[in-house]
Formats: C-alpha cells, structure tokens, sequence
C-alpha cells in the first residue's frame, strides 16, 4: 500500500473524528480560569518542606559547629550535620527550580525528561543519605548532645568507641554499594523498590522512561 | 490569572481543534478520559497562549503543548489521576455511536498507531498529518537526521503491516 493512502485513511479518520465530536464553545468563552488548579503546584511541597526543613538543621548545625569548638568529635559532628543539611537544601532548590520551569510549551522531548527527572529527585535524596550513612555514629553523637544534652563520649568506653569505629567502617561499605545500586544510568531496580520499601516502581518506571528518552533523542541511522 | 474570553484564543482553539481530537484519540480510546484529557489541553493552551511567542508556527506551538500534556496525562494514568484542572464539564462532547460506521482499514491503521510507544506516536501522528521534517524538528526537540530516520522507519513499518 502506498503512502498516499495511509494519509488519505488518516484523513477520513480525521473527518469522522470532527463529526463525533462537539467543542461547546459557548461555555468555553463564559469560562473564567481563576479557579483553575496549576497542576504542577501539587509538586511543589516535597521540595519546599525539604528545603525549610533542612535550613532550619544547618544553620542549628552551624551554631552547634561554633558553640562545641573545645571538642573535636562535636565540631566534626556539627560540620558533617551541616554539610549535609546544605547538600539537601542545595537538591531542593534545584528540584524547585526545574519544577517551576515547566513549561508545556517547550519541545516534547525537554518536558518529559524535566517530569521524568522530577519523579527521580527522591534517589538524589537517597544518594546523599547513602554518602552520609559512613557518619552516622556522628551524627548520632550530634542528635544526643543537641536534643538531651548527652556528651556519648563521656559515656562510652574504649570497646564502645572501638565498636564505634567499627560500625564506620561497616556503613562505609554499605554506603558504597548503595550508591552503587542507585545510580541513575545503572540502577538495581530490586535495590531500589526495597529502599523504597516497595514503592520504588514509580521511580524505576521514570528511570527507564529516561533511558528511552535518551535513546529516542540519539537514534540518528536504522 | 487570564480570563477565556479572549476571541483570538477561541478562533484558534476552534479552527485547530481537530488536531486535538486526532492526538488524545491516539492515545486514548475511553470517550471519558479523552473528554478529560481534551479539556486539559484547552486549559494549558489558553494559560499559554499570552506567552506565545510566534517563533514556530501556530501549529507546532500547539502541537508541542498537546503532546506534552497527552504524554504526561498519559504516564501519569498509570498511578493515579490527580492533577486535573477544576473546569465545567461537558466543555467537549463525544458521540459514542461512531464504531461501527469505521471503515475497517481505518480501525486498522487506528491500531497500528496504537502498537507505537508515546515518543514515536507523537512522530506517526505528525508525520500523516503532513508536517515537515523541521516542524516535527521544532516540536518533537530532535535533530532533523533523526526525524528522518524516524519517519523513514515508520513508513516501512505502516507499509509492511497494511500488506500482512
């Protein structure tokens, strides 16, 4: 069949399809918007109640950092908090960013790789826990001198704190393999759906929705 | 917010709202979610109309937002439908008594454009609505080698699947 015909169905197709269809333009012109919900609002709270959250524990962290100077493991503890407090705050703005920049009046091919992006912004999130889970025995410390006002170092004995190095060494390992499981171009989808404690399928779909963006923007011969 | 009661905009709605039918009916066949989806594309052209700043042609302008929204709507469908905008109802009516008076071969080719993924649809639908391979260039965001690659692979595609 030639390709002519092909256009001339589609044709016929779109005239069946005029026929069928009324557009009741009386009731679009009386219609006013102002009401109108911005679906992309609706995405906007995961990355605003990060980001405030997150600001309010850096800057605290901060103050920690400079409050604790006479002991190394608190400023080391408050500096790590800190740190990565400013990391997540950093990949909220930049979620938000590419949130408020939708629009769908871009080419196809910008716009589904900006939404399919969004639905990854969590393995970011994840990506920066896993690089701060080697500090977690700091952190720890950090939490039970800030929220109980328990210096552990005092409390704890050599076997602990040799337990403690120990355990660094163990999320060392467990950090990298995360990290590893999570990367965006060669992600372990079973890894990922149980981080996610089962929801993980949402964003393995935008993952490999990604991949066929890629393909389809680089397919150039047959 | 804009008010809808600008002329220009429903002249425009009005004169290409066909190429709105053809899209979301490629996508969907459920007369409802193709009511739905249909109102949300009027919706997002009429808040970006204001915007629109005539570097590409009318057509691509609009065929880039419906795409973009029938494309999103339509991965979105697969969790769950939340996002769509508070309009009237019965903005568009769909007959339903229309199956049977299709000629087979449109059914056909209906199908056949229903086998390809959301990206490659997009491209089939351009391409038998006549579009050159720069306006599908402009809305599609792809190199003009691509788009030929693309649509020379799809015409064999169509051709051998007519002939099986």
């Amino acid at each position: 069949m030639e390709n002519i015909d092909i256009q001339n169905l589609w044709k016929q197709s779109e005239a069946l399809l005029k026929e069928n269809r009324k557009l009741n333009l009386s009731l679009l012109k009386e219609m006013k918007l102002d009401k109108a919900r911005s679906s992309v609002n609706s995405l906007l709270f995961l990355p605003l109640s990060t980001m405030l959250f997150y600001t309010i524990i850096g800057f605290y962290a901060v103050y920690f950092t400079i409050e604790n100077t006479q002991f190394w493991y608190f400023a080391f503890s408050g500096t790590v908090v800190a740190f990565f407090s400013f990391w997540l705050v950093l990949s909220s703005i930049k979620q938000l960013k590419l949130i408020l920049s939708i629009d769908y009046t871009q080419t196809v091919i910008k716009i589904q790789e900006k939404l399919a992006k969004l639905k990854t912004a969590i393995v970011q999130n994840l990506r920066i826990a896993a690089w701060l889970l080697p500090f977690g025995p700091f952190v720890g410390l950090f939490f039970f001198k800030a929220i109980f006002n328990i210096d552990l170092m005092v409390l704890l004995g050599f076997n602990m704190i040799m337990s403690f190095g120990i355990a660094t060494i163990i999320l060392e390992v467990v950090s990298l393999l995360l990290l590893r499981a999570l990367h965006l171009k060669r992600f372990n989808s079973k890894w990922l759906n149980w981080l996610l404690l089962g929801n993980g399928s949402q964003v393995n779909d935008a993952l490999r929705y990604l991949k066929t963006i890629e393909d389809f923007k680089t397919e150039t011969s047959q | 917010m804009m008010t809808a009661n600008k002329p220009d905009i429903i002249d425009f709605i009005e004169e290409n709202k066909t190429l709105i039918y053809k899209i979301v009916n490629s996508y969907y066949t459920d007369s409802n979610e193709q009511e739905d989806l249909i109102q949300e594309i009027i919706f997002q052209i009429i808040k970006s109309y204001d915007t629109f700043d005539h570097k590409v042609k009318a057509t691509t302008w609009l065929y880039r937002v419906a795409f973009n929204i029938t494309i999103s709507y339509y991965r979105k469908q697969r969790t769950i439908k939340k996002h769509l905008v508070e309009m009237p109802s019965r903005i568009v009516v769909i007959d339903e008594e229309e199956t049977d008076e299709y000629d087979e071969r449109i059914k056909q080719l209906r199908s056949f454009i229903q086998e390809y993924d959301s990206l490659n649809k997009a491209i089939v639908i351009m391409y038998l609505d006549g579009n050159s391979h720069k306006e599908i260039s402009e809305a599609m965001g792809i190199t003009l080698s691509n788009v030929g690659t693309k649509i020379s692979r799809i015409k064999t595609q169509l051709k051998k699947k007519f002939k099986q």
